[in-house]
């Protein structure tokens, strides 16, 4: 056996006998080795200081950080050239695709370039013309639901009331629609031409209220929304007519009933109190509607459902609106219907 | 496939790998080159620094010298120049925490074979295995079961830890401390006589 063999077998002993793997026989050939070679003997030496550590696991540390730091400084060429690689890749797709969107989207956003674009002489205005801008599908999911006979005028020009993109995304979380409707115009005159998103705008001008600003789902791009932020104009002030229309209607809106939190949170906290168990078994039941009137303190009153419910159910419903947040203004009455969570 | 392209690490000596880390500068050479030792220098400096961890660091430091180090120097016998490298490291580790200590070989340092083995080896092997018998009803029973399973019945360290349920370093423990009281009482019977 040469040297360098001598030398190899004395480290395969070494570390059989840190591994546990040795016999009696194995350690008597490496103890003979040792005695003939300086390094061999010192490292049995401080092996042997510490028997019952588990020198195992520092070697098998240190090999992972010998290989690590070997692969390192060559891996990094193939590192780089793998990057390089993928970026040209990634830039060929881009390319390929192109910058451009689909030829639908393309007509959709210039067709909106040109709704929003402002005339020459109201430039100076918040809101573009909304007579420019598409109307909803008189059969859209996403429009305000009314009551039978509760009709928009169709020509318009409050923006507020108009209906439009804007106004076709629902305020709360789009599972379900707050439906203010009116009991017949004789005896709700206050609500009886009020859709639901005046009702929000009025609703978000109170300091107090939480806002559907913070709603994720709102279309912070639409005109509409934009006019929501913007601060009621001062009272005292001598308004244009168009502005006196609108502030007019916006008093109008002020008497449409509607809970103080806003209807997204009203209807997310009806969602969220109603327990499964109280749930009805048919599946086919899944609004309520009901009637109530405001009470002086803002809470509901007189509840009345329109269709029959289970007992349990009744009484659930009953506890929420009685003792849950308030509506205004105090003496309406309030058609309200609302979907239950699902099952 | 990649078996073609992985490098006969294992066929080549120390100094032909030393020499293709020189040529190229590429580190699996000498990562290779050194893990041949990393156990040797683990255990040395354990000796010195008389801590693991401070010897798992110490041996990854002499590693790292050794990336300019073998460029620098004529190496003609790697292995002892990495002996010496190895321990002038520690050495000047103890020196900078000021913990140099006298190494003076241990009182049961095995640097002749019969201190390291049974004491039943040599030209009165006959008298010591007689007293090997006495002196071995005399130990502790972990340290008797594993001396008589080890040197006796030539079980292996790991068969022995597995067989008895318990660590390694403790079956490697009972194993050093039985045979040291082995060889004081046999020393002592033969005295007595």
């Amino acid at each position: 056996m040469s040297k360098a063999e001598q030398t190899y077998r004395a480290e395969e002993l070494l570390r059989r006998w840190i591994s546990g793997d040795l016999n009696a026989a194995e350690e008597r050939e490496l103890e003979r080795m040792a005695a003939e070679d300086p390094l061999l003997a010192e490292a049995l030496q401080g092996l042997r200081t510490f028997p019952d550590r588990d020198h195992q696991r520092y070697l098998q540390q240190l090999d992972r950080r010998l290989r690590h730091k070997g692969r390192r400084s060559t891996s990094t060429v193939w590192r780089v050239a793998a990057a390089a690689v993928l970026l040209l890749s990634l830039g060929l797709a881009l390319w390929i695709i192109g910058p451009g969107s689909s030829p639908d989207e393309t007509l959709a956003q210039e067709r909106a370039a040109q709704a929003y674009e402002p005339e020459p002489g109201t430039a100076d205005r918040a809101e573009p013309p909304l007579t420019s801008l598409p109307e909803a599908p008189p059969s859209s999911p996403q429009k305000p639901r009314l009551s039978p006979g509760q009709e928009q005028p169709a020509n318009s020009t409050n923006p507020a009331t108009q209906p439009g993109p804007a106004t076709a995304k629902p305020p709360a979380t789009g599972q379900t629609q707050p439906l203010l409707a009116d009991r017949p115009p004789q005896k709700r005159p206050s609500v009886k031409s009020e859709p639901l998103l005046e009702t929000e705008a009025l609703a978000e001008e109170a300091p107090t209220e939480p806002s559907y600003e913070t709603d994720s789902q709102e279309d912070t791009s639409s005109p509409i929304a934009l006019s929501r932020r913007m601060p009621p104009p001062p009272a005292n002030r001598a308004l244009p007519l168009d502005e006196r229309e609108e502030a007019a209607t916006r008093q109008e809106a002020a008497d449409t009933p509607a809970p103080l939190t806003g209807f997204a949170d009203y209807e997310r906290f009806l969602q969220r109190s109603i327990s499964q168990a109280a749930l009805p078994t048919d599946s086919s039941f899944t609004e309520i509607e009901l009637q109530f009137t405001i009470g002086p303190g803002g809470q509901p009153a007189q509840l009345q459902f329109t269709d029959s419910l289970p007992a349990d159910l009744r009484e659930k419903i009953e506890r929420l609106f009685l003792s849950g947040p308030r509506w205004s203004p105090p003496g309406q009455e309030v058609n309200y219907r609302f979907r239950l969570p699902p099952r | 496939m990649l078996r073609f392209f992985r490098p006969e690490y294992e066929s080549l000596t120390d100094e032909e790998l030393l020499q293709r880390y020189r040529d190229s500068g590429r580190m699996p050479w000498l990562s290779e080159l050194y893990g041949r030792y990393a156990s040797s220098v683990y255990g040395m400096c354990l000796k010195y620094l008389h801590n693991e961890q401070a010897a798992e660091d110490a041996a990854m430091a002499v590693f790292e010298q050794l990336v300019e180090k073998t460029r620098q120097h004529d190496i003609r016998q790697f292995r002892s120049w990495l002996h010496t490298l190895a321990k002038n490291h520690c050495l000047m580790q103890l020196r900078r925490a000021g913990q140099q200590r006298e190494q003076a070989a241990a009182p049961d340092f095995m640097q002749s074979a019969d201190f390291m083995h049974l004491p039943t080896e040599g030209a009165d092997g006959d008298e010591k295995q007689h007293w090997l018998k006495i002196c071995l009803k005399g130990l502790q029973e972990a340290q008797r079961a594993c001396v008589s399973a080890f040197y006796l019945e030539g079980y292996t360290y790991k068969e022995i830890a597995a067989y008895r349920g318990e660590p390694l370093g403790k079956i490697r423990s009972h194993i050093q401390n039985g045979r040291r009281n082995l060889r004081i009482c046999i020393e002592e019977k033969q005295q007595l006589e």
